[in-house]
């Protein structure tokens, strides 16, 4: 090898090391500085649903249900939206529409998340009260799942906003992973006296659902970690979840909340604690979606 | 993957794990070295405006440069505390456990109360701009004890039409020192209040919405009609929004003001002479505001290892309980009581280096 290639090969490894120990070094140092709660709570920090810093007393509970349950919710919400656009932009539309349709996409993942806050809280917010969190509340207020008195900021509000914020992830990826569908199977399908659905059907959501999987699962990742939106829109009421037109609060909420007056050790590794649990959902979610996206390339 | 690969990633590991170890035994009291005099101090949000202002008008007339970071309280008291900053602005005075933490470095501490603030009850009822509420119907509301507006504990104060209501209760979700005098004067004049909550900088709420910060609270309030919350008195002065009279322990209701703040010292004078950190709320004095309370400039009182920035804090400290004052009521701020700056003059001659006060001679 030539001395230009052996070091353009030492500078590669060493960036890809870099990262490596990025994530090690964030992930060590979070699990020490949680080691006092850990070892003053023990498991039970997991399971507990109290939070009082008068107290000392901490549980993330409601804290790791409430993240999950919006970004879970979220994904339910944008994943048919973004993949039927994408479906109809690539299938359907005329190209003038598909060649607006990217640079729009574009626009909304460029939002900052503030903006998305302050929209949720000043446009959206009225709006869902009146006309969906009421009626449900009204027709539906005996399945706990939507009982309670709806005040606007809520889990549902949160997920609604969340849902926006992913949907250019999972509708971009889609319409990439469209574009690799070979045409010749969807045209051998039209041949064969399929319809447009049909050719969907059994051509390209099968060739294309793993890489919408994936994309899911990096939506899912980035509804995990949102903040700013999301605190401004969940209410932030530390309690177990039970309605979704109640608030509630999240991992990053919380953090973003009192850690600059969180004076005791206790607190602020209760604290560390939950980004230490927020870390390890990520790498999980991450796991899965490389495994999809891997077998995708194998393909 | 082959076995050479899977050597570096184990070896990156543990550099990453030694690195960070090393790291968090190791970064103790560092302090860049420069030759210009400069002052440190990290703290309180709620007097920043006034402080900037302070720092402005002092380096006009002082060689001399101090910086303030709005951290928090909670942080300022963490900077001082690992020797980052040269004093804590906070809106709480040291708890017992920070005192005694404190103390350990062995230099002492003085609490100096620079200026006075309030909170204030904002409220949301269409069509009602003033309201007046009790002490008790105060700590009701927020335990959710009382849950509608046309309450009679609330309809006996008030000639207007009171609709049957829920009540929307918000309050701050992040620590803050206004939640601290707030919960502070609801444990005074509620027991319920103080055995089953408590108070603290974040208190665990039995009911209501949360908000991030002074705006925080304030968009929830705007956004939910039906609803009331606590603030600041600076913020709500310059947001516009409705703050009600709260009756005070002479029986008298009273509309927050520059004035009835810088009151509420008044009834409180021998017990403040006795301990500074005493709090100023639920004042005896009879135009007292009383959700009052002091923020602190919070500072080591031995300056042996650095005699000449004491001086220059110690000098900075008098000017701005004393000549910085006129500046307060214009940005909201209740200046100190005079009975009070005697208390603070004799508060920062305690401040010393080497054995002899700072500050010497007589001052002004």
């Amino acid at each position: 090898m030539s001395l230009g290639e052996r070091l353009f090969r030492a500078l590669t490894e060493a960036s890809s090391y870099i990262i490596l120990f990025l994530v090690i070094a964030i992930g060590y140092s979070l699990l020490l500085d949680s080691l006092p709660v850990f070892t003053k709570f023990g498991i039970w920090f997991l399971f507990s649903s109290e939070w009082d810093p008068v107290r000392q007393i901490f549980g993330a509970l409601p804290a790791v249900i409430g993240t999950l349950e919006t970004s879970v919710l979220a994904l339910v919400m944008a994943t048919p939206v973004a993949v039927g656009a994408a479906l109809f932009v690539h299938e359907i539309s005329p190209a003038p529409i598909m060649r607006l349709f990217s640079p729009i996409i574009d626009a909304l993942a460029s939002i900052p998340s503030v903006i998305y806050g302050l929209w949720g809280l000043f446009f959206l917010m009225p709006l869902l009260k009146e006309w969906v969190m009421r009626p449900l509340n009204e027709a539906l207020g005996f399945i706990p799942l939507f009982s309670g008195s709806p005040q606007g900021p809520s889990i549902l509000l949160a997920s609604v906003i969340l849902a926006i914020m992913i949907l250019p992830t999972i509708a971009s990826l889609t319409l990439e992973a469209l574009k690799m569908v070979p045409r010749e199977l969807v045209e051998g399908a039209l041949a064969l006296g399929a319809t447009r659905w049909e050719a969907v059907r059994i051509t390209i959501l099968p060739h294309a659902s793993e890489s919408i999987k994936a994309s899911m699962m990096l939506a899912l990742a980035r509804a995990l970690g949102e903040t700013m939106a999301v605190t401004m829109v969940i209410g932030n009421t530390y309690k177990l979840p039970v309605s979704l037109l109640e608030p509630g609060v999240t991992i990053t909420s919380i953090i973003a909340n009192s850690y600059t007056e969180a004076t005791s050790e206790l607190h602020i590794s209760a604290l560390l604690a939950l980004g230490f649990i927020l870390l390890l959902i990520s790498v999980v979610v991450n796991v899965i979606s490389r495994r999809l996206l891997g077998r995708v390339g194998h393909e | 993957m082959n076995p050479p690969r899977l050597a570096k990633i184990i070896a990156v590991s543990i550099i990453a794990v030694l690195i960070v170890t090393f790291a968090k035994t190791s970064t103790r009291g560092f302090s860049p070295h420069t030759g210009e005099m400069i002052i440190k101090g990290a703290g309180a949000t709620f007097p920043y405006p006034l402080y900037l202002k302070w720092i402005r008008e002092y380096e006009r007339i002082r060689p001399v440069r101090i910086d303030y970071q709005s951290v928090g309280s909670g942080g300022g008291i963490r900077l001082l505390m690992s020797g980052s900053v040269d004093f804590a602005g906070s809106d709480a005075p040291l708890n017992d456990e920070e005192m005694s933490k404190i103390l350990e470095a062995g230099r002492g501490v003085v609490h100096v109360p620079t200026v006075a603030g309030a909170v204030v009850i904002v409220f949301n009822l269409p069509g009602a701009r003033e309201l007046n509420l009790t002490p008790d119907t105060i700590a009701k509301i927020f335990l959710g004890k009382i849950k509608y507006w046309d309450n009679p504990s609330i309809t006996k104060y008030n000639d207007i039409n009171l609709p049957h209501e829920e009540i929307r209760t918000v309050h701050r979700v992040d620590g803050s020192g206004t939640t601290y005098i707030f919960t502070y004067y609801l444990s005074k004049i509620s027991d319920e209040w103080r055995t089953k909550i408590g108070y603290g900088k974040e208190v665990d709420w039995p009911t209501g919405l949360g908000g991030k910060g002074n705006e925080g609270v304030s968009q929830l309030i705007q956004q939910i009609p039906y609803s009331i919350g606590y603030t600041e008195y600076t913020y709500a002065i310059t947001a516009g929004l409705s703050m009600a009279s709260v009756m005070n322990r002479a029986g008298i209701f009273i509309t927050p003001s520059v004035e009835s703040i810088s009151k509420a010292a008044v009834g409180y004078l021998e017990e403040l002479k006795e301990d500074i950190r005493s709090a100023i709320v639920n004042s005896p004095e009879e135009d007292a505001y009383p959700i009052s309370s002091y923020t602190y400039i919070i500072t080591y009182q031995d300056w042996s290892q650095d005699p000449e920035k004491g001086k220059a804090l110690a000098e900075f400290l008098w000017w701005a309980t004393h000549d910085g004052q006129m500046f307060a009521p214009d940005l909201g701020y209740a200046p100190l009581h005079p009975e009070v700056v005697k208390i603070v003059e004799s508060i920062i001659s305690e401040m010393k280096a080497n054995g002899s006060p700072l500050l010497g001679g007589a001052r002004q």
